[in-house]
This record gives C-alpha cells, sequence and structure tokens, in this order.
C-alpha cells in the first residue's frame, strides 16, 4: 500500500518536473528561434531560400548585397519563366559564400548557379572575420553539417556556443521592441504563407548622386589586373574546387556598381579573379563593364555606389535573364499549379514594388527601404 | 583559463550536470567523494591551470604538517602517560611546555610557508612597489625587481582554509586527515575555491567525504539558490558595474591607472555619491550572488556550505556589520587572529598594569582598560581585512577606517549609551532602528569609497567632494551622460536595475523577518502553480535580463580578484 502511494507520488513529481522543464525549454526555444534575436531582411531572404520547395529552382544566385538589389526572382519569372532565388546576405564573407553554396547543393538541384564575386574583391581580409557579416548568413540557416563546418572553421572556439543559440548574443535585444514586434511578425507571416513574396528581392527608394568622379567609362576597356589577397584567392580556388568535384554548372558574375578611384582597385581584383576563374574552365559574366549594354544610367540607375536602385535591377533582370535562357539554356522546369500561382504572385509584388519605389522616388522621397517586412507590405496595398 | 569556466558560463552548468551524474550515479558509496576530487581537480585545471602547482604545495605541505603536529601530540600524551608515576608534576609541566613549544615551531612553519607564498603572490610586488617609491623619493638608486605573476586562483581562500585547519590540528580540536586525497579535496572543493566561503575543516570535511543519496528537495532547493544566484550577480550586479566602469575608464576602455584617476576627478560629489552607492549595491550582489551559486552547487551534492550574508545593510552597527558581511572571513578572524591577540598575555597584562594607575581607577579608566584587548585587537583584526581584500594603500585605508570605527564604538559605548538615556531614546524604536541602519550604511560606504576609487587619493578626493561638491542637477546630467561614454545602460536598464533592487529589498525583508527558515521552504509550502510561476518567471529574467555573452563581456567576481 505504502510502496504505491510513494510510486504515485514519484509519479507526480516526475510530470511536474517534466512539464516544468518543458515549459521551459520550449520557452527558450522560442525566444531563441524567434523573440529575442537579430531579424533582418537577411533573415527573410535566407528563411524564404528554405522555404522553396526543393528542387523547384531552376537559378541559383549567390553573393552580396549586390545580388539581390540587382536581381529580381519575381520580373524573372515573369518574363522568361524561370525560377530563381538569390540566396544572397549583405556583406557575404568569402567563406559563406562557400557555405551558401553547399547549402544551395543540398537543398536544390538548380540547372546554373550563379556566383557574384564581391566578397573576394576585399582589399584585405577584415570582412572574413567580421561577425555581423558572418551572422547575417549563418544565423538564419539551420543546423547542418556545412553550418557546424562554418562555425568550427571560422569562429573563435570561445564564441562558438553563441553561433549555436544566438540568444546568448542577442538576449537584449528586448530593448529594441515594439520595432522587433514587426520584424517578429513579419518572419512568422512569411513562414504561415511558406514563400517569400519578394523572393529576396530588397531596394531602396532613392537616385543616388554620386559626390565623387565617376570612372565607370574607364573600366570598360581596362584589362589590368591586380592580385588578390592570398587568404581571399585560397578561398576562391577552394570553391572552384569544390565545383569540380561536384560537377556543379556554375557561373561567376560581378554586379555592375559606381566605381570611383577608392574602389578601382577593387574592378582590376575583378579583371584578377576572372582569369583565376576561367583558369579551371569556369565562364565570368562582367555585368560592371557591360553597364552600358545593359543600358545602365550612372545618374537615375543606383541608391548609392554600390548598389542599383529598381530602375537598374529592372535592366539587370532583363540582361541577364537573357544570357540565361539564349547563353546557358536554361528552361524553366516543371512545377505545381501551387508554385506557378506563388511565383505569379511574387512577379506582382515586384511590379507593386517598381511603382510604389518610382512613385516615392518622383515625388522626392529618400532613402525609403523596401524590404518584406509588414511596414512595406502594408504600404504596397495601394499599388 | 583553458575556456570559460566561470560560475555563471554555460560550461560551468554542464560541468555541474556532469558531475551530479557521475555522483549520483556511481555505485561505489565510500567512494563518492573521489568524484568531488575529480570534479575539483578538473576544475582548477581548466581555470587556473598556470598556477595550479600552488595549490598542490599547500595541500601537501598542510596535509605533511598536520600529521606532524599530530605525531607529536600524541607522541607526547604517549610520553606522559608512560612516565605517569615516574615524573613529578614539574617535570610534566616542563615536558608540555617543551611539546607546545614543538608543536608551535612546526604549526609556524606551516603558517610561514603558506602565508609566505600568499605574501609572495600577492603583496611582494606591492612592497617592491613601494620601498621603490620611498627609496627614490630620497633620491636613491635602487629598484627592486617585480614579480611577472598574474592571479591565482582562490589562493586567499584555500590558503585561509588549509591555514585554519592547520591551527585546528595545533589546538587538538580536529584529528589530522589521513588520506591527503581527502584533504585535497577539502582544500580545492570546486564550488568554493573561487571566491569562498572559507570553511572550517569541522564544519566541511565529513560532509565532503559522506556519501550523498540523491534527495530531490535538496537538489531542487540548490537550483533554486542558483538561479537566485544568477539573478543577483548577471541581472543586478554586472548591470550596476558598467555605470561604475563607465565613470573609471575614460572611452575606449582599458586605460592606465593615471587616466582613470583623472577621468574620475571630474565628476562632482553628487556623481560620486551615486557611484559608491552602485557599487555597495554591486559588491553585494556581486559576491552574495556568487557566494549563492557556490552553496547551490554545494547543496545539489548534499552539502552545506556556510551562509557568508545575512543582510548586512541591515545591520545597526559596524559591530554587526562585520558579522554579517563575508561571514566566514569574520568568523576565520576571529578565531584565528582575534582571540589569539586579545588573549594574548601582552594584552592582558597591558590591560592590567592600565587597570593599576590612577587613571584606571576612574571609571572611564576601568572600562577604557577592560576593552583595551577587545579594540586594539579588532583594529589590528581590520587592518588585515583590509590587506587581505588588496595590495594597494586604498585597501588599507578601508581597513584602517573599519579597524577605528570598531575601536572607537567598543571604547565609547559608555558615553553613547548615557547620551541616549539623557535624550530618552530607546534603543527598541522602529524609527531609531532606522537610524542606526542609516548611520551604520553611511559609515560602510565612507570604507567603500576606498574601494572603487582607483587610488587612495582619489578616495580621499571622493570624501571631500562628498561635503563640498554637492550639485543635484548637475549630478543627474553627469550620470545620465554616462551611457554615452563606453557604456551601454539606458533608461531600460535603469528601469530593471530598480527592479532587481526592488525585488532584492523583498526578498531581504522577508528573510530578515522569518530568519530561521529559508525562503525556498516556505515556498514549498505555496501551491504548484504559484511555484511553477515564480521558477518560470525567475528563469525567463536570467535569460532576457542577464548581462552575459561576448558582446557584454559580464565581468568576473569581484572577490576572485581577492
Amino acid at each position: 500500500m505504502k510502496k504505491n502511494t510513494n510510486r504515485k507520488q514519484y509519479g507526480k513529481r516526475t510530470v511536474k518536473v517534466c512539464s516544468f522543464f518543458l515549459a521551459v525549454i520550449l520557452s527558450l526555444f522560442l525566444l531563441n528561434d524567434l523573440f529575442l534575436r537579430r531579424i533582418d531582411h537577411n533573415s527573410l531572404r535566407v528563411d524564404g531560400y528554405y522555404l522553396e520547395d526543393k528542387d523547384s529552382l531552376d537559378v541559383v544566385m549567390l553573393g552580396a548585397s549586390d545580388v539581390y538589389t540587382c536581381f529580381s526572382s519575381g520580373r524573372a519569372y515573369q518574363d522568361y519563366g524561370f525560377t530563381s532565388y538569390p540566396f544572397a546576405t549583405q556583406s557575404i564573407t568569402a567563406s559563406g559564400t562557400i557555405t551558401a553554396l553547399k547549402e544551395v547543393v543540398r537543398t536544390q538541384s538548380p540547372e546554373l548557379i550563379m556566383v557574384e564575386i564581391n566578397a573576394f574583391l576585399y582589399g584585405t581580409d577584415n570582412n572574413e572575420s567580421i561577425e555581423a557579416h558572418m551572422r547575417k548568413l549563418v544565423d538564419n540557416i539551420p543546423l547542418t553539417k556545412n553550418k557546424i563546418e562554418f562555425i568550427s572553421k571560422n569562429v573563435k572556439p570561445d564564441e562558438q556556443p553563441e553561433y549555436y543559440f544566438p540568444l546568448i548574443k542577442y538576449h537584449s535585444i528586448w530593448k529594441e521592441y515594439p520595432y522587433q514586434l514587426k520584424m517578429v511578425s513579419a518572419r512568422l507571416r512569411e513562414r504561415n504563407r511558406g514563400t517569400s513574396l519578394f523572393k529576396g528581392y530588397r531596394t531602396t527608394a532613392t537616385m543616388f548622386r554620386p559626390k565623387d568622379k565617376v570612372l565607370n567609362d574607364k573600366i570598360i576597356d581596362d584589362n589590368k589586373t591586380k592580385a588578390l589577397t592570398p587568404s581571399l584567392e585560397n578561398k576562391l580556388r577552394e570553391m572552384l574546387d569544390y565545383c569540380k568535384s561536384e560537377n556543379l554548372n556554375v557561373v561567376f558574375m560581378r554586379n555592375p556598381h559606381l566605381v570611383y578611384k577608392r574602389t578601382y582597385d577593387r574592378v582590376r581584383r575583378c579583371n584578377r579573379a576572372a582569369e583565376i576563374i576561367n583558369s579551371y574552365g569556369y565562364d565570368f559574366i562582367n555585368l560592371e563593364r557591360d553597364w552600358k549594354k545593359i543600358g545602365i544610367d550612372t545618374k537615375t540607375d543606383f541608391y548609392n555606389y554600390d548598389h542599383l536602385n529598381v530602375y537598374g535591377a529592372v535592366k539587370v533582370t532583363e540582361y541577364l535573364s537573357k544570357i540565361i535562357r539564349d547563353k546557358y539554356g536554361v528552361t524553366p522546369r516543371e512545377i505545381s499549379d501551387k508554385l506557378k500561382e506563388e511565383w505569379r504572385n511574387a512577379a506582382t509584388y515586384f511590379n507593386k514594388i517598381y511603382r510604389y519605389s518610382d512613385w516615392l522616388m518622383k515625388n522626392g522621397y529618400s532613402e525609403v527601404k523596401i524590404e518584406e517586412d509588414d511596414v512595406t507590405l502594408d504600404a504596397l496595398e495601394k499599388y | 583559463m583553458i575556456f570559460d569556466i566561470s560560475y555563471t558560463s554555460l560550461n560551468f552548468l554542464l560541468f555541474v550536470a556532469a558531475t551530479m551524474l557521475f555522483y549520483f550515479a556511481l555505485p561505489l558509496k565510500r567512494q563518492k567523494w573521489v568524484v568531488l576530487l575529480v570534479a575539483s581537480m578538473f576544475f582548477y585545471a581548466v581555470a587556473g591551470y598556470k598556477y595550479a602547482y600552488f595549490i598542490l604545495f599547500t595541500s601537501l605541505s598542510t596535509y605533511l604538517i598536520a600529521l606532524w603536529i599530530e605525531k607529536i601530540s600524541n607522541d607526547s600524551k604517549a610520553a606522559l602517560k608512560k612516565n605517569k608515576s615516574e615524573w613529578d608534576r614539574n617535570q610534566k609541566k616542563a615536558y608540555k611546555n617543551k611539546i607546545k613549544v614543538q608543536k608551535r615551531l612546526v604549526m609556524t612553519l606551516a603558517l610561514v610557508l603558506n602565508f609566505g607564498i600568499l605574501a609572495a603572490v600577492k603583496y611582494y610586488n606591492f612592497f617592491a612597489g613601494s620601498l621603490n617609491d620611498v627609496l627614490g623619493n630620497f633620491g636613491m638608486d635602487f629598484s627592486a625587481p617585480m614579480m611577472q605573476i598574474t592571479m591565482v586562483l582562490g589562493i586567499s581562500f584555500y590558503t585561509f582554509q588549509s591555514m585554519g585547519y592547520i591551527v585546528d590540528v595545533y589546538r587538538e580540536k580536529t584529528p589530522a586527515q589521513k588520506n591527503p586525497f581527502k584533504l585535497l579535496l577539502f582544500v580545492s572543493f570546486f564550488p568554493q575555491i573561487v571566491q569562498g566561503p572559507i570553511s572550517i575543516y569541522d564544519q566541511l570535511a565529513e560532509q565532503l567525504y559522506e556519501p550523498h543519496k540523491f534527495d530531490f528537495t535538496r537538489v531542487k532547493h540548490g537550483m533554486e539558490l542558483i538561479l537566485w544566484g544568477f539573478f543577483k550577480k548577471l541581472v543586478i550586479a554586472d548591470r550596476a558595474v558598467i555605470v561604475i566602469n563607465a565613470v573609471s575608464t575614460p572611452v575606449g576602455g582599458n586605460v592606465s591607472l593615471s587616466d582613470a584617476i583623472s577621468h574620475y576627478s571630474s565628476y562632482n560629489g553628487t556623481t560620486l555619491t551615486f557611484i559608491v552607492l552602485m557599487w555597495a549595491l554591486q559588491l553585494y550582489a556581486d559576491f552574495s550572488g556568487g557566494i549563492d551559486i557556490s552553496r547551490g552547487v554545494a547543496q545539489i551534492f548534499g552539502i552545506d556550505l556556510i551562509d557568508n550574508f545575512k543582510r548586512p545593510y541591515f545591520s545597526k552597527s559596524i559591530n554587526e556589520y562585520w558579522r554579517r558581511w563575508h561571514i566566514s572571513l569574520g568568523a576565520w578572524m576571529k578565531n584565528y587572529v582575534f582571540y589569539p591577540i586579545a588573549m594574548s598575555n601582552v594584552f592582558l597584562n597591558a590591560s592590567k598594569k592600565m587597570k593599576g594607575t590612577r587613571f584606571g581607577k576612574t571609571a572611564a579608566g576601568a572600562h577604557i582598560s577592560k576593552v583595551l584587548p577587545t579594540s586594539v585587537a579588532s583594529l589590528i583584526v581590520f587592518l588585515l581585512v583590509g590587506i587581505w581584500h588588496g595590495a594597494d594603500w586604498k585597501y588599507v585605508a578601508f581597513g584602517v577606517w573599519n579597524g577605528v570605527i570598531i575601536m572607537l564604538s567598543i571604547i565609547m559605548q559608555p558615553l553613547f549609551d548615557a547620551a541616549l538615556d539623557k535624550l530618552h531614546i530607546k534603543r527598541e524604536r522602529p524609527w531609531y532602528a532606522l537610524f542606526a541602519m542609516f548611520r551604520t550604511f553611511l559609515i560602510v560606504l565612507v570604507g567603500y569609497v576606498f574601494d572603487v576609487a582607483p587610488s587612495f587619493g582619489e578616495g580621499m578626493n571622493t570624501i571631500i567632494k562628498f561635503f563640498t561638491n554637492q550639485n543635484f542637477a548637475q549630478g543627474i546630467e553627469q550620470i545620465w551622460g554616462l551611457q554615452y561614454n563606453g557604456s551601454w545602460l539606458d533608461y531600460q536598464d535603469y528601469i530593471i536595475l530598480a527592479i532587481g533592487i526592488a525585488i532584492m529589498l523583498f526578498v531581504s525583508i522577508m528573510q530578515e523577518r522569518k530568519p530561521e527558515i529559508t525562503l525556498r521552504e516556505r515556498m514549498d509550502e505555496k501551491p504548484f502553480a504559484l511555484r511553477f510561476i515564480l521558477l518560470y518567471l525567475a528563469i525567463m529574467a536570467v535569460v532576457i535580463f542577464g548581462i552575459y555573452g561576448s558582446g557584454f563581456n559580464a565581468s568576473s567576481f569581484v572577490y576572485m580578484q581577492f
């Protein structure tokens, strides 16, 4: 009798203890994943990539911010019928680009992978160790072998737990509430929808007037080269070796920028990178040099030195889509009606973004950020 | 440190969990203490591996010398027994005295060796530097070399604890430990190695060696105490320290002492008062929080460590304050320094001599000669307490300040009593109790000035500013401006700090009203839902509002440096 009562008591206590720890663990999980972590347009874009159905993308683009500001996947689908996604984050590191490529191989089987090489063109290796630039990618990718490999190779041992549990890093973000709530809501809405409306596109509504003398005319015929930093060259070669070993159909590219004195060396490092890439038998498309062919107006099509605004993005999307279709023979794969509907919706949203951005710029607004958050989505309702 | 295993790190919690698993799962009951020893060695190897040989030397020398002392005692007892009938009274007395001297010499060897190491590690550079300054002032071309050694983890704590054990063996209060590994565990027990409490052998050792079964209530109470320690340390102390650092450190981080001083000087009396208050808060929350973590971890393993704090800021006299603050150090000093001095022949004779003088025959003289040994011993004890805190004149000043106040309070006690009687003030009145608490807190704060100020001189300047440079409006402006001075502390943090203080005050009042029963025991009587919510909220408060992670660089425990 006594034994039974004891057993009952133990059972009751076990249930109580388990329910308590379950509640704590669940709360920590929610805080870690949603409420106390840095959520920005990079998070929404990377989340959006993982929300794409497996093997549903024809083209995936990798790189830094100049990828998702230059190219609209929605517009490309509308005009050329192929599905694409910019798996890119702000100031991505070279190591991050390699990890992103491995993630693409793990999650999709695109006909073509395009790699924007911005991360390899820095004059120093500093960008590789900037925590924020690493985190914009790695915080948002799921816990996979590739993520673990990235963390163990690039993060100091004592900081590694913070990459697995971003809550340790970001717990003081409660100070940014209620603003942060908008981003939480945007992430939840995107997850509930199961797809990204902007397909990773982001822009700023500004027509940039550069203060420095623009040297874009000069770069068209400049074939001089400048060495990459040894570490970044090694990383580029590591990536090329990986592409070879996996037999990937990869094209490397450079997107258009406003080049001026301070950034001119990047142009020559880009020429050197192109040589290395070609030596591995891969193509290199230099849209930076092709800016006239694309029809880019340096006075109206940029929102800052490194990024095209929506006018420039439309031109690059058109130009690059043609290359993807005509030169690389990418043909749209069969996708379900549901996905077709999603992609038509994405095209509609890009058209809304275009009209909204156009209205803002023509009415004297400047520096209005257009990304997939609740503020922008509400604003787009009218367009 | 090989990797971060500080008490508030995730690694430490994992380490405790792993130790728990091994300890309670080990089927060999009598060998359970070995798990604690291995865990303690692992902890020390990770946290203080560079100077681990110091603790090994202290343990070994303590072990051997304690056995030696005991052997002398046993041999002498045997000799006395053997010669009981042959020796006359005088022979026995002479023999006993000879043995006493022998034992004292051996004990002194242990004290000199181990306190010598402590002095060399902690104070050599201070004395060498002071000597160089003095000789330099006289134009002498001499420079004592400086030692390149940083902090040895827990050296003050384990040295005091080991030497307490030696004295206890000498006094035959406790038998010498025969197993060197068991003694090593007593010296290095990981929950208390970083910042105490300083335990007495009798009180701790047997608890360490006894096998303890898994006891749900003990484990739960231990975890709750750890959680409370985390709250005090991460939510309150590490938030308050940011304000303090912002005052003593100019923008840009690490600076030389002279830069820190010149920066410190630019604040007015109101701001400095605020900073000293913040220091009082930080010191208490940090130290008592750390001790709560230590006691909580020990409690999980069935071991009760001494409680180092009993709401010290509620003290009504400075004497009481030192019975409530860092209790284990106070008890150690009382046992091993105060009594030997106060009861020594020199002091007792001096007291007697004074009594015999004309002055000693007066009422005041009789009182002074009676309390002279106590008051002078107190002054010496507090001088040592000051020096124990660190190798700097400001700590000497801190000790002297407390010692002088205690000495004066003992000597002038009849005067105070007479004044209260004349004014018809009863000590039991609540308003008088509050006044006494406030008065004591002010005295404590003046002592803290020397703790927080970058130097002794700056401490003196601060005290002068307390009285001459109060400007509330300017002070508020300066305090608000601190957030732009290398600290990210903003208005939300001040709100959290205020809530944290309110919670700590509430808990302290509850404990003060019923000190015989812990709050955790009282909580057990509450409904499960209420306990669930309170514990859940406490965990979330620490997780969300705690200062931790690489971006914030949670500060080390203040008493770790001592």
